[in-house]
C-alpha cells in the first residue's frame, strides 16, 4: 500500500519566532545568531533578510555589509526548543509516529489515521492552523510517498506551502526540479552531477545506475540511483524511541596480550573516534563515559564517569575514557561506550566556535562515509604510529564489535558481544 | 537588545488559568503593557519559568515570572 508521509518544516524559524515575539521586528531585515562580535555567524536569517543575499551561517560581519539596516538579534535556544517541542506535540494528536528530525523539521507518517482527519491535505491544513493561531508562525508542508518526496515536496513552496505528490506523479511532476534539492545531494555532489550532465531529477531518473554506481562508488551511487527512481525511506521512527536511555559503544578484540600503553591508548583513541562519528550520525551527546579493558576471556573492569558537558567528540570522549583506566597487566580487549544521551534537539548551539567545531567534525565524517572508515584521521592517531598496515587498518579483521545496548540498570560492558 | 535582569514589581491579571501582565515598574517609572505578543517556559532545575514578551507601544519586553520563587523580572529590552 502506498504510505503517505507528512513533511513540516517551519519557515525561517528562529528569525520568524523572534519577530512573532516582537512584533516591532516584523517585516524587517533581522538575523538571529551570537552577536555582533567578530566571528560570529547568522544562524537564521528573516524572508527580509534573504532578499538582500543575507544567508544562513554566513559572518555576521558579511551580512552587515551586504544589508546595513540588519538588526542582530541574540538568539534564545530555550525559546526554540519550547515551541519545537509544542509543535510536536500538536503532530501528536494526528499520528503516534512522528519523526523529529531538526528543530524545526519533522516527519510524520499519517498513513493509517489521515482519514480521521478529512484526509492528507485537511490534516496538514489543520496543523498549519494551529501553529499560527499559537505562536504567529508558518511552515511549509510535504506530502508524499516516502521521506525524500515528502521533504522535496516541503522545499518546492516556501513559505507557508502546502504541495502533495502522490506516486502516480512521479517523476513526471518533479522533472525539472533541480537535484540539488533532494536531500543528500550536496554542492559537492550537485557539481559532479552537473560534469555528468545531470541537472534536474528527469535528467537523474534516465540516468544509467550503473554509471552512477562507476562515478560514486558501489553506497553513494546506488543510493543516487534510488533517489532518481524517487524510491526512499518511508519508515518514521517516532519519537518517543528517540529520548530512550541507551548507550552506544564499540569494543575491540586486539590481535595479541599487551600491556604498551601507548598501543593501547591507540585503540582507544580510534574507538572513541568511532563512538563519536555514531553519535554525531544519529544526533545524541553524552555525558557518561565507560572505559573497560580485559583479558579476553571473563575478566573485564568497566569504570564510568558522569562529566559536565554533552559531547560527542571522538577525542573528549577519549580523553575521559583514557583518565578512566590503569593499565597494570597484559590485556586483550578494550571498549568504549558513551550513556546518557539526549537528542541533538536539546542541544543545538549558537555559539560559532562550537558552530565551526562541528562543521569539522561533519566534514570529517561526510568523508569517511564516502571513503570508509579512517580516511581522515586526527593527527594524534597518526603519531601512535598504528595507522596503516601496522594496527587496526581494517578492524574488522580483528574483531570489531559495534554494540548498542539499553542501560536499564544492566551494567553493559561487562560481557562482550559475539558475532 | 538590552539585558537588565532585575527584579520589578508587575501587576498581572489572571484569566482562567492564563497569566496576564498588566503594567511594570522599572527604575521607578510605571510601564503600561499594551500587547501581551508572546509566551514560552523554560524549566531550570525544579524551577518553572513562565516568560513574556510584551510592548508598551515603543519598546518590547522581555518579563520572567519564576514559578517557585513567585518573582517577576524584566530580563531584555528589545
Ligand atoms: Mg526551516
Amino acid at each position: 500500500m502506498e504510505k503517505t508521509i507528512l513533511h513540516l518544516d517551519m519557515n525561517s524559524f528562529f528569525a520568524s519566532v523572534e519577530q512573532a515575539a516582537n512584533p516591532n521586528l516584523l517585516g524587517k531585515p533581522i538575523a538571529v545568531g551570537g552577536g555582533i562580535k567578530k566571528g560570529s555567524v547568522v544562524a537564521a536569517c528573516s524572508i527580509e533578510a534573504k532578499a538582500f543575499g543575507v544567508k544562513n551561517a554566513m559572518s555576521t560581519w558579511k551580512a552587515r555589509k551586504l544589508c546595513p539596516h540588519l538588526i542582530v538579534v541574540i538568539g534564545d535556544m530555550t525559546k526554540y526548543i519550547y515551541i519545537s517541542k509544542i509543535i510536536t506535540k500538536m503532530m501528536v494528536d494526528y499520528t503516534d509516529l512522528v519523526e523529529v528530525f531538526s528543530i524545526d523539521e519533522a516527519f510524520m507518517d499519517i498513513t493509517k489515521t489521515q482519514d480521521r482527519f478529512g484526509g492528507a491535505i485537511e490534516l496538514a491544513k489543520d496543523i498549519k492552523r494551529r501553529i499560527k493561531e499559537r505562536f504567529k508562525l508558518t511552515c511549509s508542508i510535504g506530502i508524499g510517498p516516502n521521506k525524500l518526496i515528502a521533504k522535496l515536496a516541503g522545499e518546492l513552496q516556501k513559505p507557508d506551502g502546502l504541495v502533495v505528490l502522490r506516486e502516480k506523479d512521479l517523476p513526471t511532476k518533479i522533472k525539472d526540479v533541480q537535484v540539488k534539492e533532494l536531500c543528500g545531494v550536496g554542492r559537492k555532489t550537485e557539481e559532479y552531477l552537473r560534469l555528468l550532465g545531470v541537472r534536474t531529477i528527469g535528467n537523474l531518473n534516465s540516468y544509467p545506475r550503473e554509471k552512477l554506481v562507476k562515478s560514486f562508488g558501489m553506497a553513494y551511487g546506488e543510493q543516487l540511483w534510488q533517489m532518481g527512481q524517487c524510491h526512499g525511506a518511508s519508515e518514521v521512527r517516532p519519537y518517543f524511541y528517540e529520548t530512550q536511555a541507551k548507550s552506544i559503544g564499540h569494543s575491540y578484540t586486539l590481535p595479541k596480550l599487551t600491556s604498551n600503553t601507548e598501543e593501547i591508548n591507540g585503540y582507544l583513541l580510534r574507538l572513541s573516534e568511532q563512538v563519536g562519528r555514531r553519535l554525531r550520525r544519529e544526533n545524541y551527546k553524552g555525558n557518561v563515559v565507560c572505559a573497560s579493558i580485559g583479558t579476553g576471556d571473563d575478566k573485564t573492569s568497566s569504570h564510568q564517569k558522569k562529566i559536565k558537558d554533552f559531547i560527542n567528540d571522538g577525542y573528549q570522549i577519549f580523553k575521559v575514557a583514557k583518565s578512566l583506566l590503569a593499565i597494570t597487566n597484559k590485556i586483550r580487549f578494550v571498549s568504549v561506550s558513551v550513556s546518557g544521551l539526549l537528542h541533538q534537539l536539546d542541544q543545538i548551539s549558537l555559539f560559532s566556535h562550537v558552530e565551526n567545531q562541528k562543521k569539522v567534525l561533519a566534514a570529517v565524517d561526510k568523508v569517511n562515509d564516502r571513503f570508509g572508515e579512517f580516511t581522515i584521521e586526527r593527527a594524534a592517531i597518526m603519531s601512535t604510529g598504528l595507522q596503516g598496515k601496522t594496527g587496526m587498518v581494517p578492524p574488522k579483521l580483528y574483531g570489531l564489535r559495534n554494540f548498542k545496548m539499553e542501560l536499564r540498570g544492566i551494567e553493559p560492558l561487562t560481557s562482550r558481544m559475539q558475532i | 537588545m538590552v539585558k537588565v535582569g532585575t527584579i520589578i514589581k508587575v501587576g498581572v491579571v489572571f484569566q482562567g488559568s492564563k497569566i496576564i501582565p498588566r503594567w511594570f515598574i522599572w527604575e521607578s517609572r510605571k510601564y503600561e503593557v499594551r500587547s501581551l505578543d508572546f509566551t514560552w517556559e523554560e524549566s531550570q532545575g525544579l524551577e518553572k519559568i513562565i516568560r513574556f514578551s510584551v510592548r508598551d507601544g515603543i519598546n518590547s519586553y522581555e518579563l520572567a515570572y519564576n514559578t517557585i520563587q513567585m518573582n517577576w523580572a524584566l530580563e531584555n529590552i528589545c
